[in-house]
């Protein structure tokens, strides 16, 4: 009884790997006059290696009744084989665009192959032929095919074995190099925004301290630097100096919070002395009328205090042998 | 008065400042607080906690000024013609009326010393009104003048029961309000509870110097500086802005968490409020030895000058202390000089 169900099991198997192992080449060939068929093969015929694409584009046009097959179009990742021998070559894309008309079908199919082998010397290669098949459906079991030739071209070694010398290796017959540059230059572009991104960040980071113009103390040294003395503009430079403090540390600085100045700043430690100077300057001038103030040298002494103030707004430092007093 | 007699007047009132400092502990800003009001003629409240030393600082001024000195301790059953005569039955047999506290050293009194006023009923605050401002009183079918009388008087802020809230309008008489409050500093602190000498009060009033100042020379003293101390119209001009500030003071950007400023102020301060602060300013400006006022001079009694006659929304009145604090502050530092 076993030996019955092991023959019947042997006999389904051995019908269906028949069955799908069925050689294409069996089937008639259909009549040209149903079939145009235009090949788009590549116009190099040489200088393959390992890892190069090969691009296919067949455009197939089958009148009725015939009707293209699908399924016997080649499957991606199928390696071709010649005499059962692999040839490392096999289908990596295929992209079917179908038109139908009344009288006829047409097919562009775009087939893409890569190359999977080398040799130390050039060696011949191609993609062997296919043939597609085709049904009327009036006589559905009468299926025909059509062979699609095959496309030789020659794989050429990576290098000459042995010594390389290029100029021994100019061959006509070996078309050049071509590397894709595509990634490598977006890679470049990405990397030079980032380092552009990067770049203005640091430019925001020190340029609030350093060059960046039109902070309030730049502002109060270009305005006042060229100024003459008088009464007037001593008012006028003490003044935008005390607002330049005010909307430093956001409200209004007096000599006894001089401390929220410098820990708002602590640059502005460097020229504490100054400041006092300044306060003192500033209540003789306003509050103090009785006090007499030589109007040359109060003027030189507050557009370098201004200047100071800028560097200090700059987070530099003041050099201390710049620090002047003012006698009054 | 020469610019010498005031000279030597600055050095008595620092020395003032001096003998009061040896014997109250850590209350140095206070102290020279009520010596500004002393010479700028003003009358003082000093509010703090129970125990920190109130009464004790203002016994000591009163003794080192001279002068007639009463007291009188705010209870809730104290009426006005509690401060004027009290009736009592005499050794003879018959009825006898003698002068209140108020009445007890004529002219010459100089300091009255209402101990937690705001334990006294309202009648007594309205006697005491017209006492600070016009220093005079009709009683007996007389007029009685006090030119010298300043007064001090203190409350504490934390019993509430028994207590009635002293009016604004009684609060405005007040020069100052002056918060007293224990420092924080361990080596004071460890003076306070250790050292025995500040155990009994009495004694310690007693180390210092009395009748110091020539009490009935203060008035044309303090004339002299108020006339003497200049300003120029930069101050004037910041003198003014901060006195809108305490008016509307959403219009210089004065903010203060949780707080509307906008609705926090139903009066500002009052122009004798004001005049008061400029008096002040002068005195401390005198005291720093200048002979104008800098704003530095008006910072140092800005608080307590303005922030006691202010009158807030009733929703922000029960944490008064600690907003008129901040806004005080923020006015300051909100309101340019320049």
């Amino acid at each position: 009884m076993h030996k019955i169900y092991l023959f019947i099991c042997i006999l389904i198997f051995s019908s269906t790997t028949i069955l799908a192992y069925e050689d294409p080449r069996k089937f008639p060939d259909i009549d040209p006059i149903y079939i145009d068929i235009d090949i788009l093969d590549p116009d190099q015929k040489v200088g393959y290696t390992v890892g190069d694409y090969i691009f296919r584009e067949i455009n197939l046009t089958v009148r009725k009744p015939f009707k293209l097959i699908e399924e016997s179009l080649p499957i991606v990742g199928y390696e071709k084989r010649y005499r059962g021998q692999l040839l490392g070559i096999s289908l990596k894309e295929i992209d079917i665009s179908k038109e139908t008309k009344d009288e006829y079908s047409n097919y562009l199919i775009k087939l893409k192959y890569q190359i999977f082998t080398n040799s130390v010397t050039a060696k011949p290669a191609s993609i062997t032929a296919d043939y597609y098949r085709f049904i009327n459906p009036n006589e559905p079991k009468k299926i025909q095919k059509f062979r699609i030739p095959e496309f030789t071209f020659a794989i050429s070694p990576i290098a000459i074995f042995g010594d390389v010398k290029v100029e021994n290796d100019m061959s006509p017959y070996r078309g050049p190099f071509f590397l894709d540059k595509t990634p490598d230059e977006n890679k470049i572009k990405f990397s030079l925004l980032i380092l552009l991104i990067i770049s203005l960040m640091f430019v925001y980071i020190y340029g609030r301290y350093t060059w960046l113009p039109n902070r309030t103390f730049s502002i109060v040294y270009r305005k006042f630097k060229k100024q003459k003395a008088s009464a007037v503009n001593t008012k006028k430079i003490i003044t935008a100096l005390h607002t330049g403090f005010d909307s430093l540390i956001d409200q209004s600085l007096f000599e006894d919070n001089i401390p929220l100045l410098i820990k708002k700043n602590s640059s502005f430690k460097h020229i504490e002395k100054e400041l006092h100077t300044f306060f003192k300057i500033s209540r003789a001038l306003f509050f103090q009328k009785h006090i007499k103030l030589d109007q040359d040298e109060l003027n030189i002494w507050l557009i370098n205090f201004a200047l100071h103030c800028r560097m200090c707004e700059r987070k530099l430092i003041v050099n201390p042998k710049d620090i002047k007093g003012i006698s009054f | 008065m020469s610019d010498q007699n005031l000279t030597d007047w600055r050095k008595l009132g620092l020395k003032l400042e001096a003998e009061i400092n040896k014997v109250i502990l850590g209350q140095e800003a206070p102290i020279r607080l009520i010596t500004n009001a002393i010479f700028a003629r003003g009358h003082v409240l000093l509010e703090g906690d129970v125990g920190v030393g109130k009464t004790t600082l203002l016994k000591a001024f009163a003794r080192s000024i001279g002068g007639g000195y009463e007291r009188i301790e705010g209870t809730i059953d104290l009426m006005p013609n509690d401060l004027i005569y009290h009736t009592y039955l005499g050794e003879d047999g018959k009825p006898h009326v003698d002068e209140g506290p108020i009445l007890k050293s004529g002219e010459d009194l100089s300091i009255f010393f209402f101990n937690e006023i705001n334990r006294a009923r309202p009648q007594v605050h309205s006697l005491l009104l017209r006492i600070m401002a016009e220093k005079t009183l009709s009683a007996f079918n007389q007029e009685f003048a006090f030119p010298h009388l300043t007064v001090f008087a203190d409350r504490n802020q934390v019993e509430r029961e028994e207590t009635f809230e002293i009016p604004s309008a009684a609060r405005d008489r007040f020069m100052m309000e002056i918060p007293i409050i224990i420092p924080q500093v361990d080596k004071l602190m460890n003076r306070l509870i250790f050292d025995t000498k500040f155990h009994d009060g009495d004694k310690l009033i007693s180390e210092v110097t009395p009748n110091m100042i020539k009490f009935d020379q203060l008035n044309k003293l303090s004339s002299e500086i108020q006339n003497t101390i200049k300003s120029t119209s930069a101050l004037e001009k910041y003198s003014l802005n901060l006195w809108k500030a305490t008016k509307n003071p959403e219009k210089y950007n004065v903010k203060i968490s949780g707080i509307d400023t906008e609705r926090l102020i139903i009066s500002g301060a009052s122009p004798r409020g004001i005049s008061m602060m400029m008096k002040c300013a002068r005195v401390s400006a005198w005291l720093n030895n200048r002979t104008s006022i800098l704003p530095e001079d008006i910072h140092a009694i800005f608080h307590e000058t303005i922030a006691h006659r202010l009158v807030f929304n009733p929703v922000y009145e029960l944490r008064r202390t600690e907003i008129s604090r901040e806004l005080s502050n923020e006015i300051l530092n909100k309101v340019s000089v320049t």
